[in-house]
């Protein structure tokens, strides 16, 4: 299975009014804005987490919100945080 | 050119070119910075054999995007229908931008045929208010007979406003109208600036301050919202809503340095800016011995800008976490104010020495400059 977790040297992450969060990584000038569901699938990765484990903790917690699509999802926004060199990838 | 090839040759891509077709324009607006009217010229436009050659030398450099511009384009109907038909056959995507005053069926044909992005300036719903802003007392009621035929071919049209502070309150109106007359897509909203003839509206107090704009971004950004349709603020990303950026409704997507403008005239230069300063051409395409690969690759401010933008922003653009994709908005705008092409944009930075920049978006001092 592959895991994720944040990066965090050298990653800047600010919250707006709108709800919107910007992630900068300073090493390489590199911008990733997220809205707050994608914060929300990156705040999971604080620690090692699996998509299965986003998708879990999103079901348990905000059954109210969930797209129809959730699993779908959360692979494309890992996968965008992960090309943007946000998240690495740990076995 | 193939890329691979370019890239071989270590070509810097040209990707975008502006054409100016003509200084001259059949309106007199208050807020042109080009001072653009009927006035006589003392000098040869070129002919449609002279932008020919420089698209097909342009072409092997990377182009992929002509703007059509002016003054008034369509004061050059039969060049103007020339040039997009010869892009679409090249494959090079086109738009014009126009007061949509002089639209005749003929114009909507060829534009629709060739696929031509259409821009169209409204300022104003009220068409005295319009009319006086634009400089003819016709100008309203032309556009509208313009709006008509670009529908007629059902032509997508994004509108341009020149934003100031009279008629700031009209927008949501406007949107209502264009929506019911057009097949308008999104309303680009240009704040003026204090350039040409609109320097005369500066000192009546019309013009936005820095600070003035920021609370306009995000006002507007809600109006955007509940009225669900775009509108684009022609401001850097940092004084948008995160929403709005995302969305791409904002400025900061000049394609500085990789761009080249050709003016009424003929001669080329980074853009508009070479009719204020004439030091910034590069040669003129009426020239037997037109070498635009040449130009291109020698031109020794060319090469500095590539070496610099956005590299070696100074000021609050260097601090600017938008600093890789905003590219310091317009660096035309920061030459004129601050006579260096690293400066920092004048609105920020503006904005960074009252202290109200938004201090989301710098970079905290803790982790020094990074390139």
């Amino acid at each position: 299975m592959k895991y994720y977790m944040q990066r965090i040297n050298h990653i800047i992450h600010r919250e707006e009014k709108d709800g919107f969060h910007i992630l900068f990584d300073i090493k390489k000038n590199n911008l990733l804005i997220l809205n707050s569901s994608a914060n929300l699938i990156w705040d999971q990765c604080k620690k090692k987490a699996s998509a299965k484990d986003v998708e879990t903790f999103i079901k348990e917690n905000f059954d109210k919100i969930i797209p129809e699509n959730l699993a779908g999802v959360i692979n494309e926004t890992l996968d965008k945080l992960t090309q943007a060199g946000f998240l690495k990838i740990i076995s | 050119m193939k890329k691979a090839n370019m890239k071989k040759r270590k070509i810097w891509p040209l990707t975008v070119v502006y054409i100016y077709l003509t200084e001259r324009c059949n309106l007199k607006c208050v807020h042109c910075w080009l001072d653009a009217s009927d006035k006589k010229i003392n000098y040869k436009e070129p002919e449609i054999k002279h932008y020919l050659r420089f698209l097909q030398q342009a072409r092997k450099l990377g182009l992929g995007l002509v703007k059509i511009s002016g003054g008034e384009p369509l004061l050059r109907k039969k060049i103007l229908i020339e040039l997009v038909m010869k892009c679409k056959e090249m494959e090079i995507n086109s738009c014009v931008e126009t007061n949509a005053t002089l639209i005749t069926e003929e114009i909507g044909s060829t534009l629709a045929s060739a696929n031509t992005g259409v821009s169209i300036s409204m300022d104003f719903i009220d068409p005295k208010m319009h009319n006086e802003f634009r400089g003819s007392d016709k100008a309203f009621e032309m556009m509208e007979k313009g709006l008509y035929i670009l529908r007629k071919h059902n032509i997508r049209v994004e509108a341009i406003m020149a934003l100031t502070k009279e008629n700031i309150c009209q927008i949501e109106d406007i949107i209502k109208y264009l929506k019911n007359r057009s097949n308008v897509y999104e309303i680009k909203v240009n704040p003026v600036m204090p350039l040409g003839r609109a320097a005369k509206l500066e000192e009546k107090g019309l013009l936005f301050k820095p600070s003035e704009l920021l609370d306009v971004s995000y006002k507007l950004h809600d109006l955007s919202k509940s009225i669900n349709f775009p509108i684009k603020l022609h401001v850097p990303p940092s004084i948008r809503p995160l929403s709005a950026v995302v969305n791409g409704l904002c400025g900061g997507k000049c394609s500085f340095p990789n761009l080249l403008g050709i003016l009424g005239n003929g001669n080329i230069s980074f853009c508009g800016i070479g009719y204020e300063k004439p030091e910034f051409c590069f040669g003129n395409i009426q020239s037997e011995k037109l070498d635009l690969d040449k130009i291109w690759g020698t031109t020794q401010i060319l090469k500095e800008i590539r070496k610099d933008i956005p590299k070696n922003l100074k000021g609050v653009c260097s601090k600017c976490m938008h600093k890789i994709s905003c590219k310091g908005e317009c660096r035309i705008y920061a030459e004129f104010i601050y006579k260096s092409f690293d400066a920092p944009f004048p609105t920020c930075q503006n904005l960074y020495e009252e202290g109200i920049f938004p201090e989301t978006r710098l970079i905290p001092e803790s982790y020094g400059i990074y390139h």
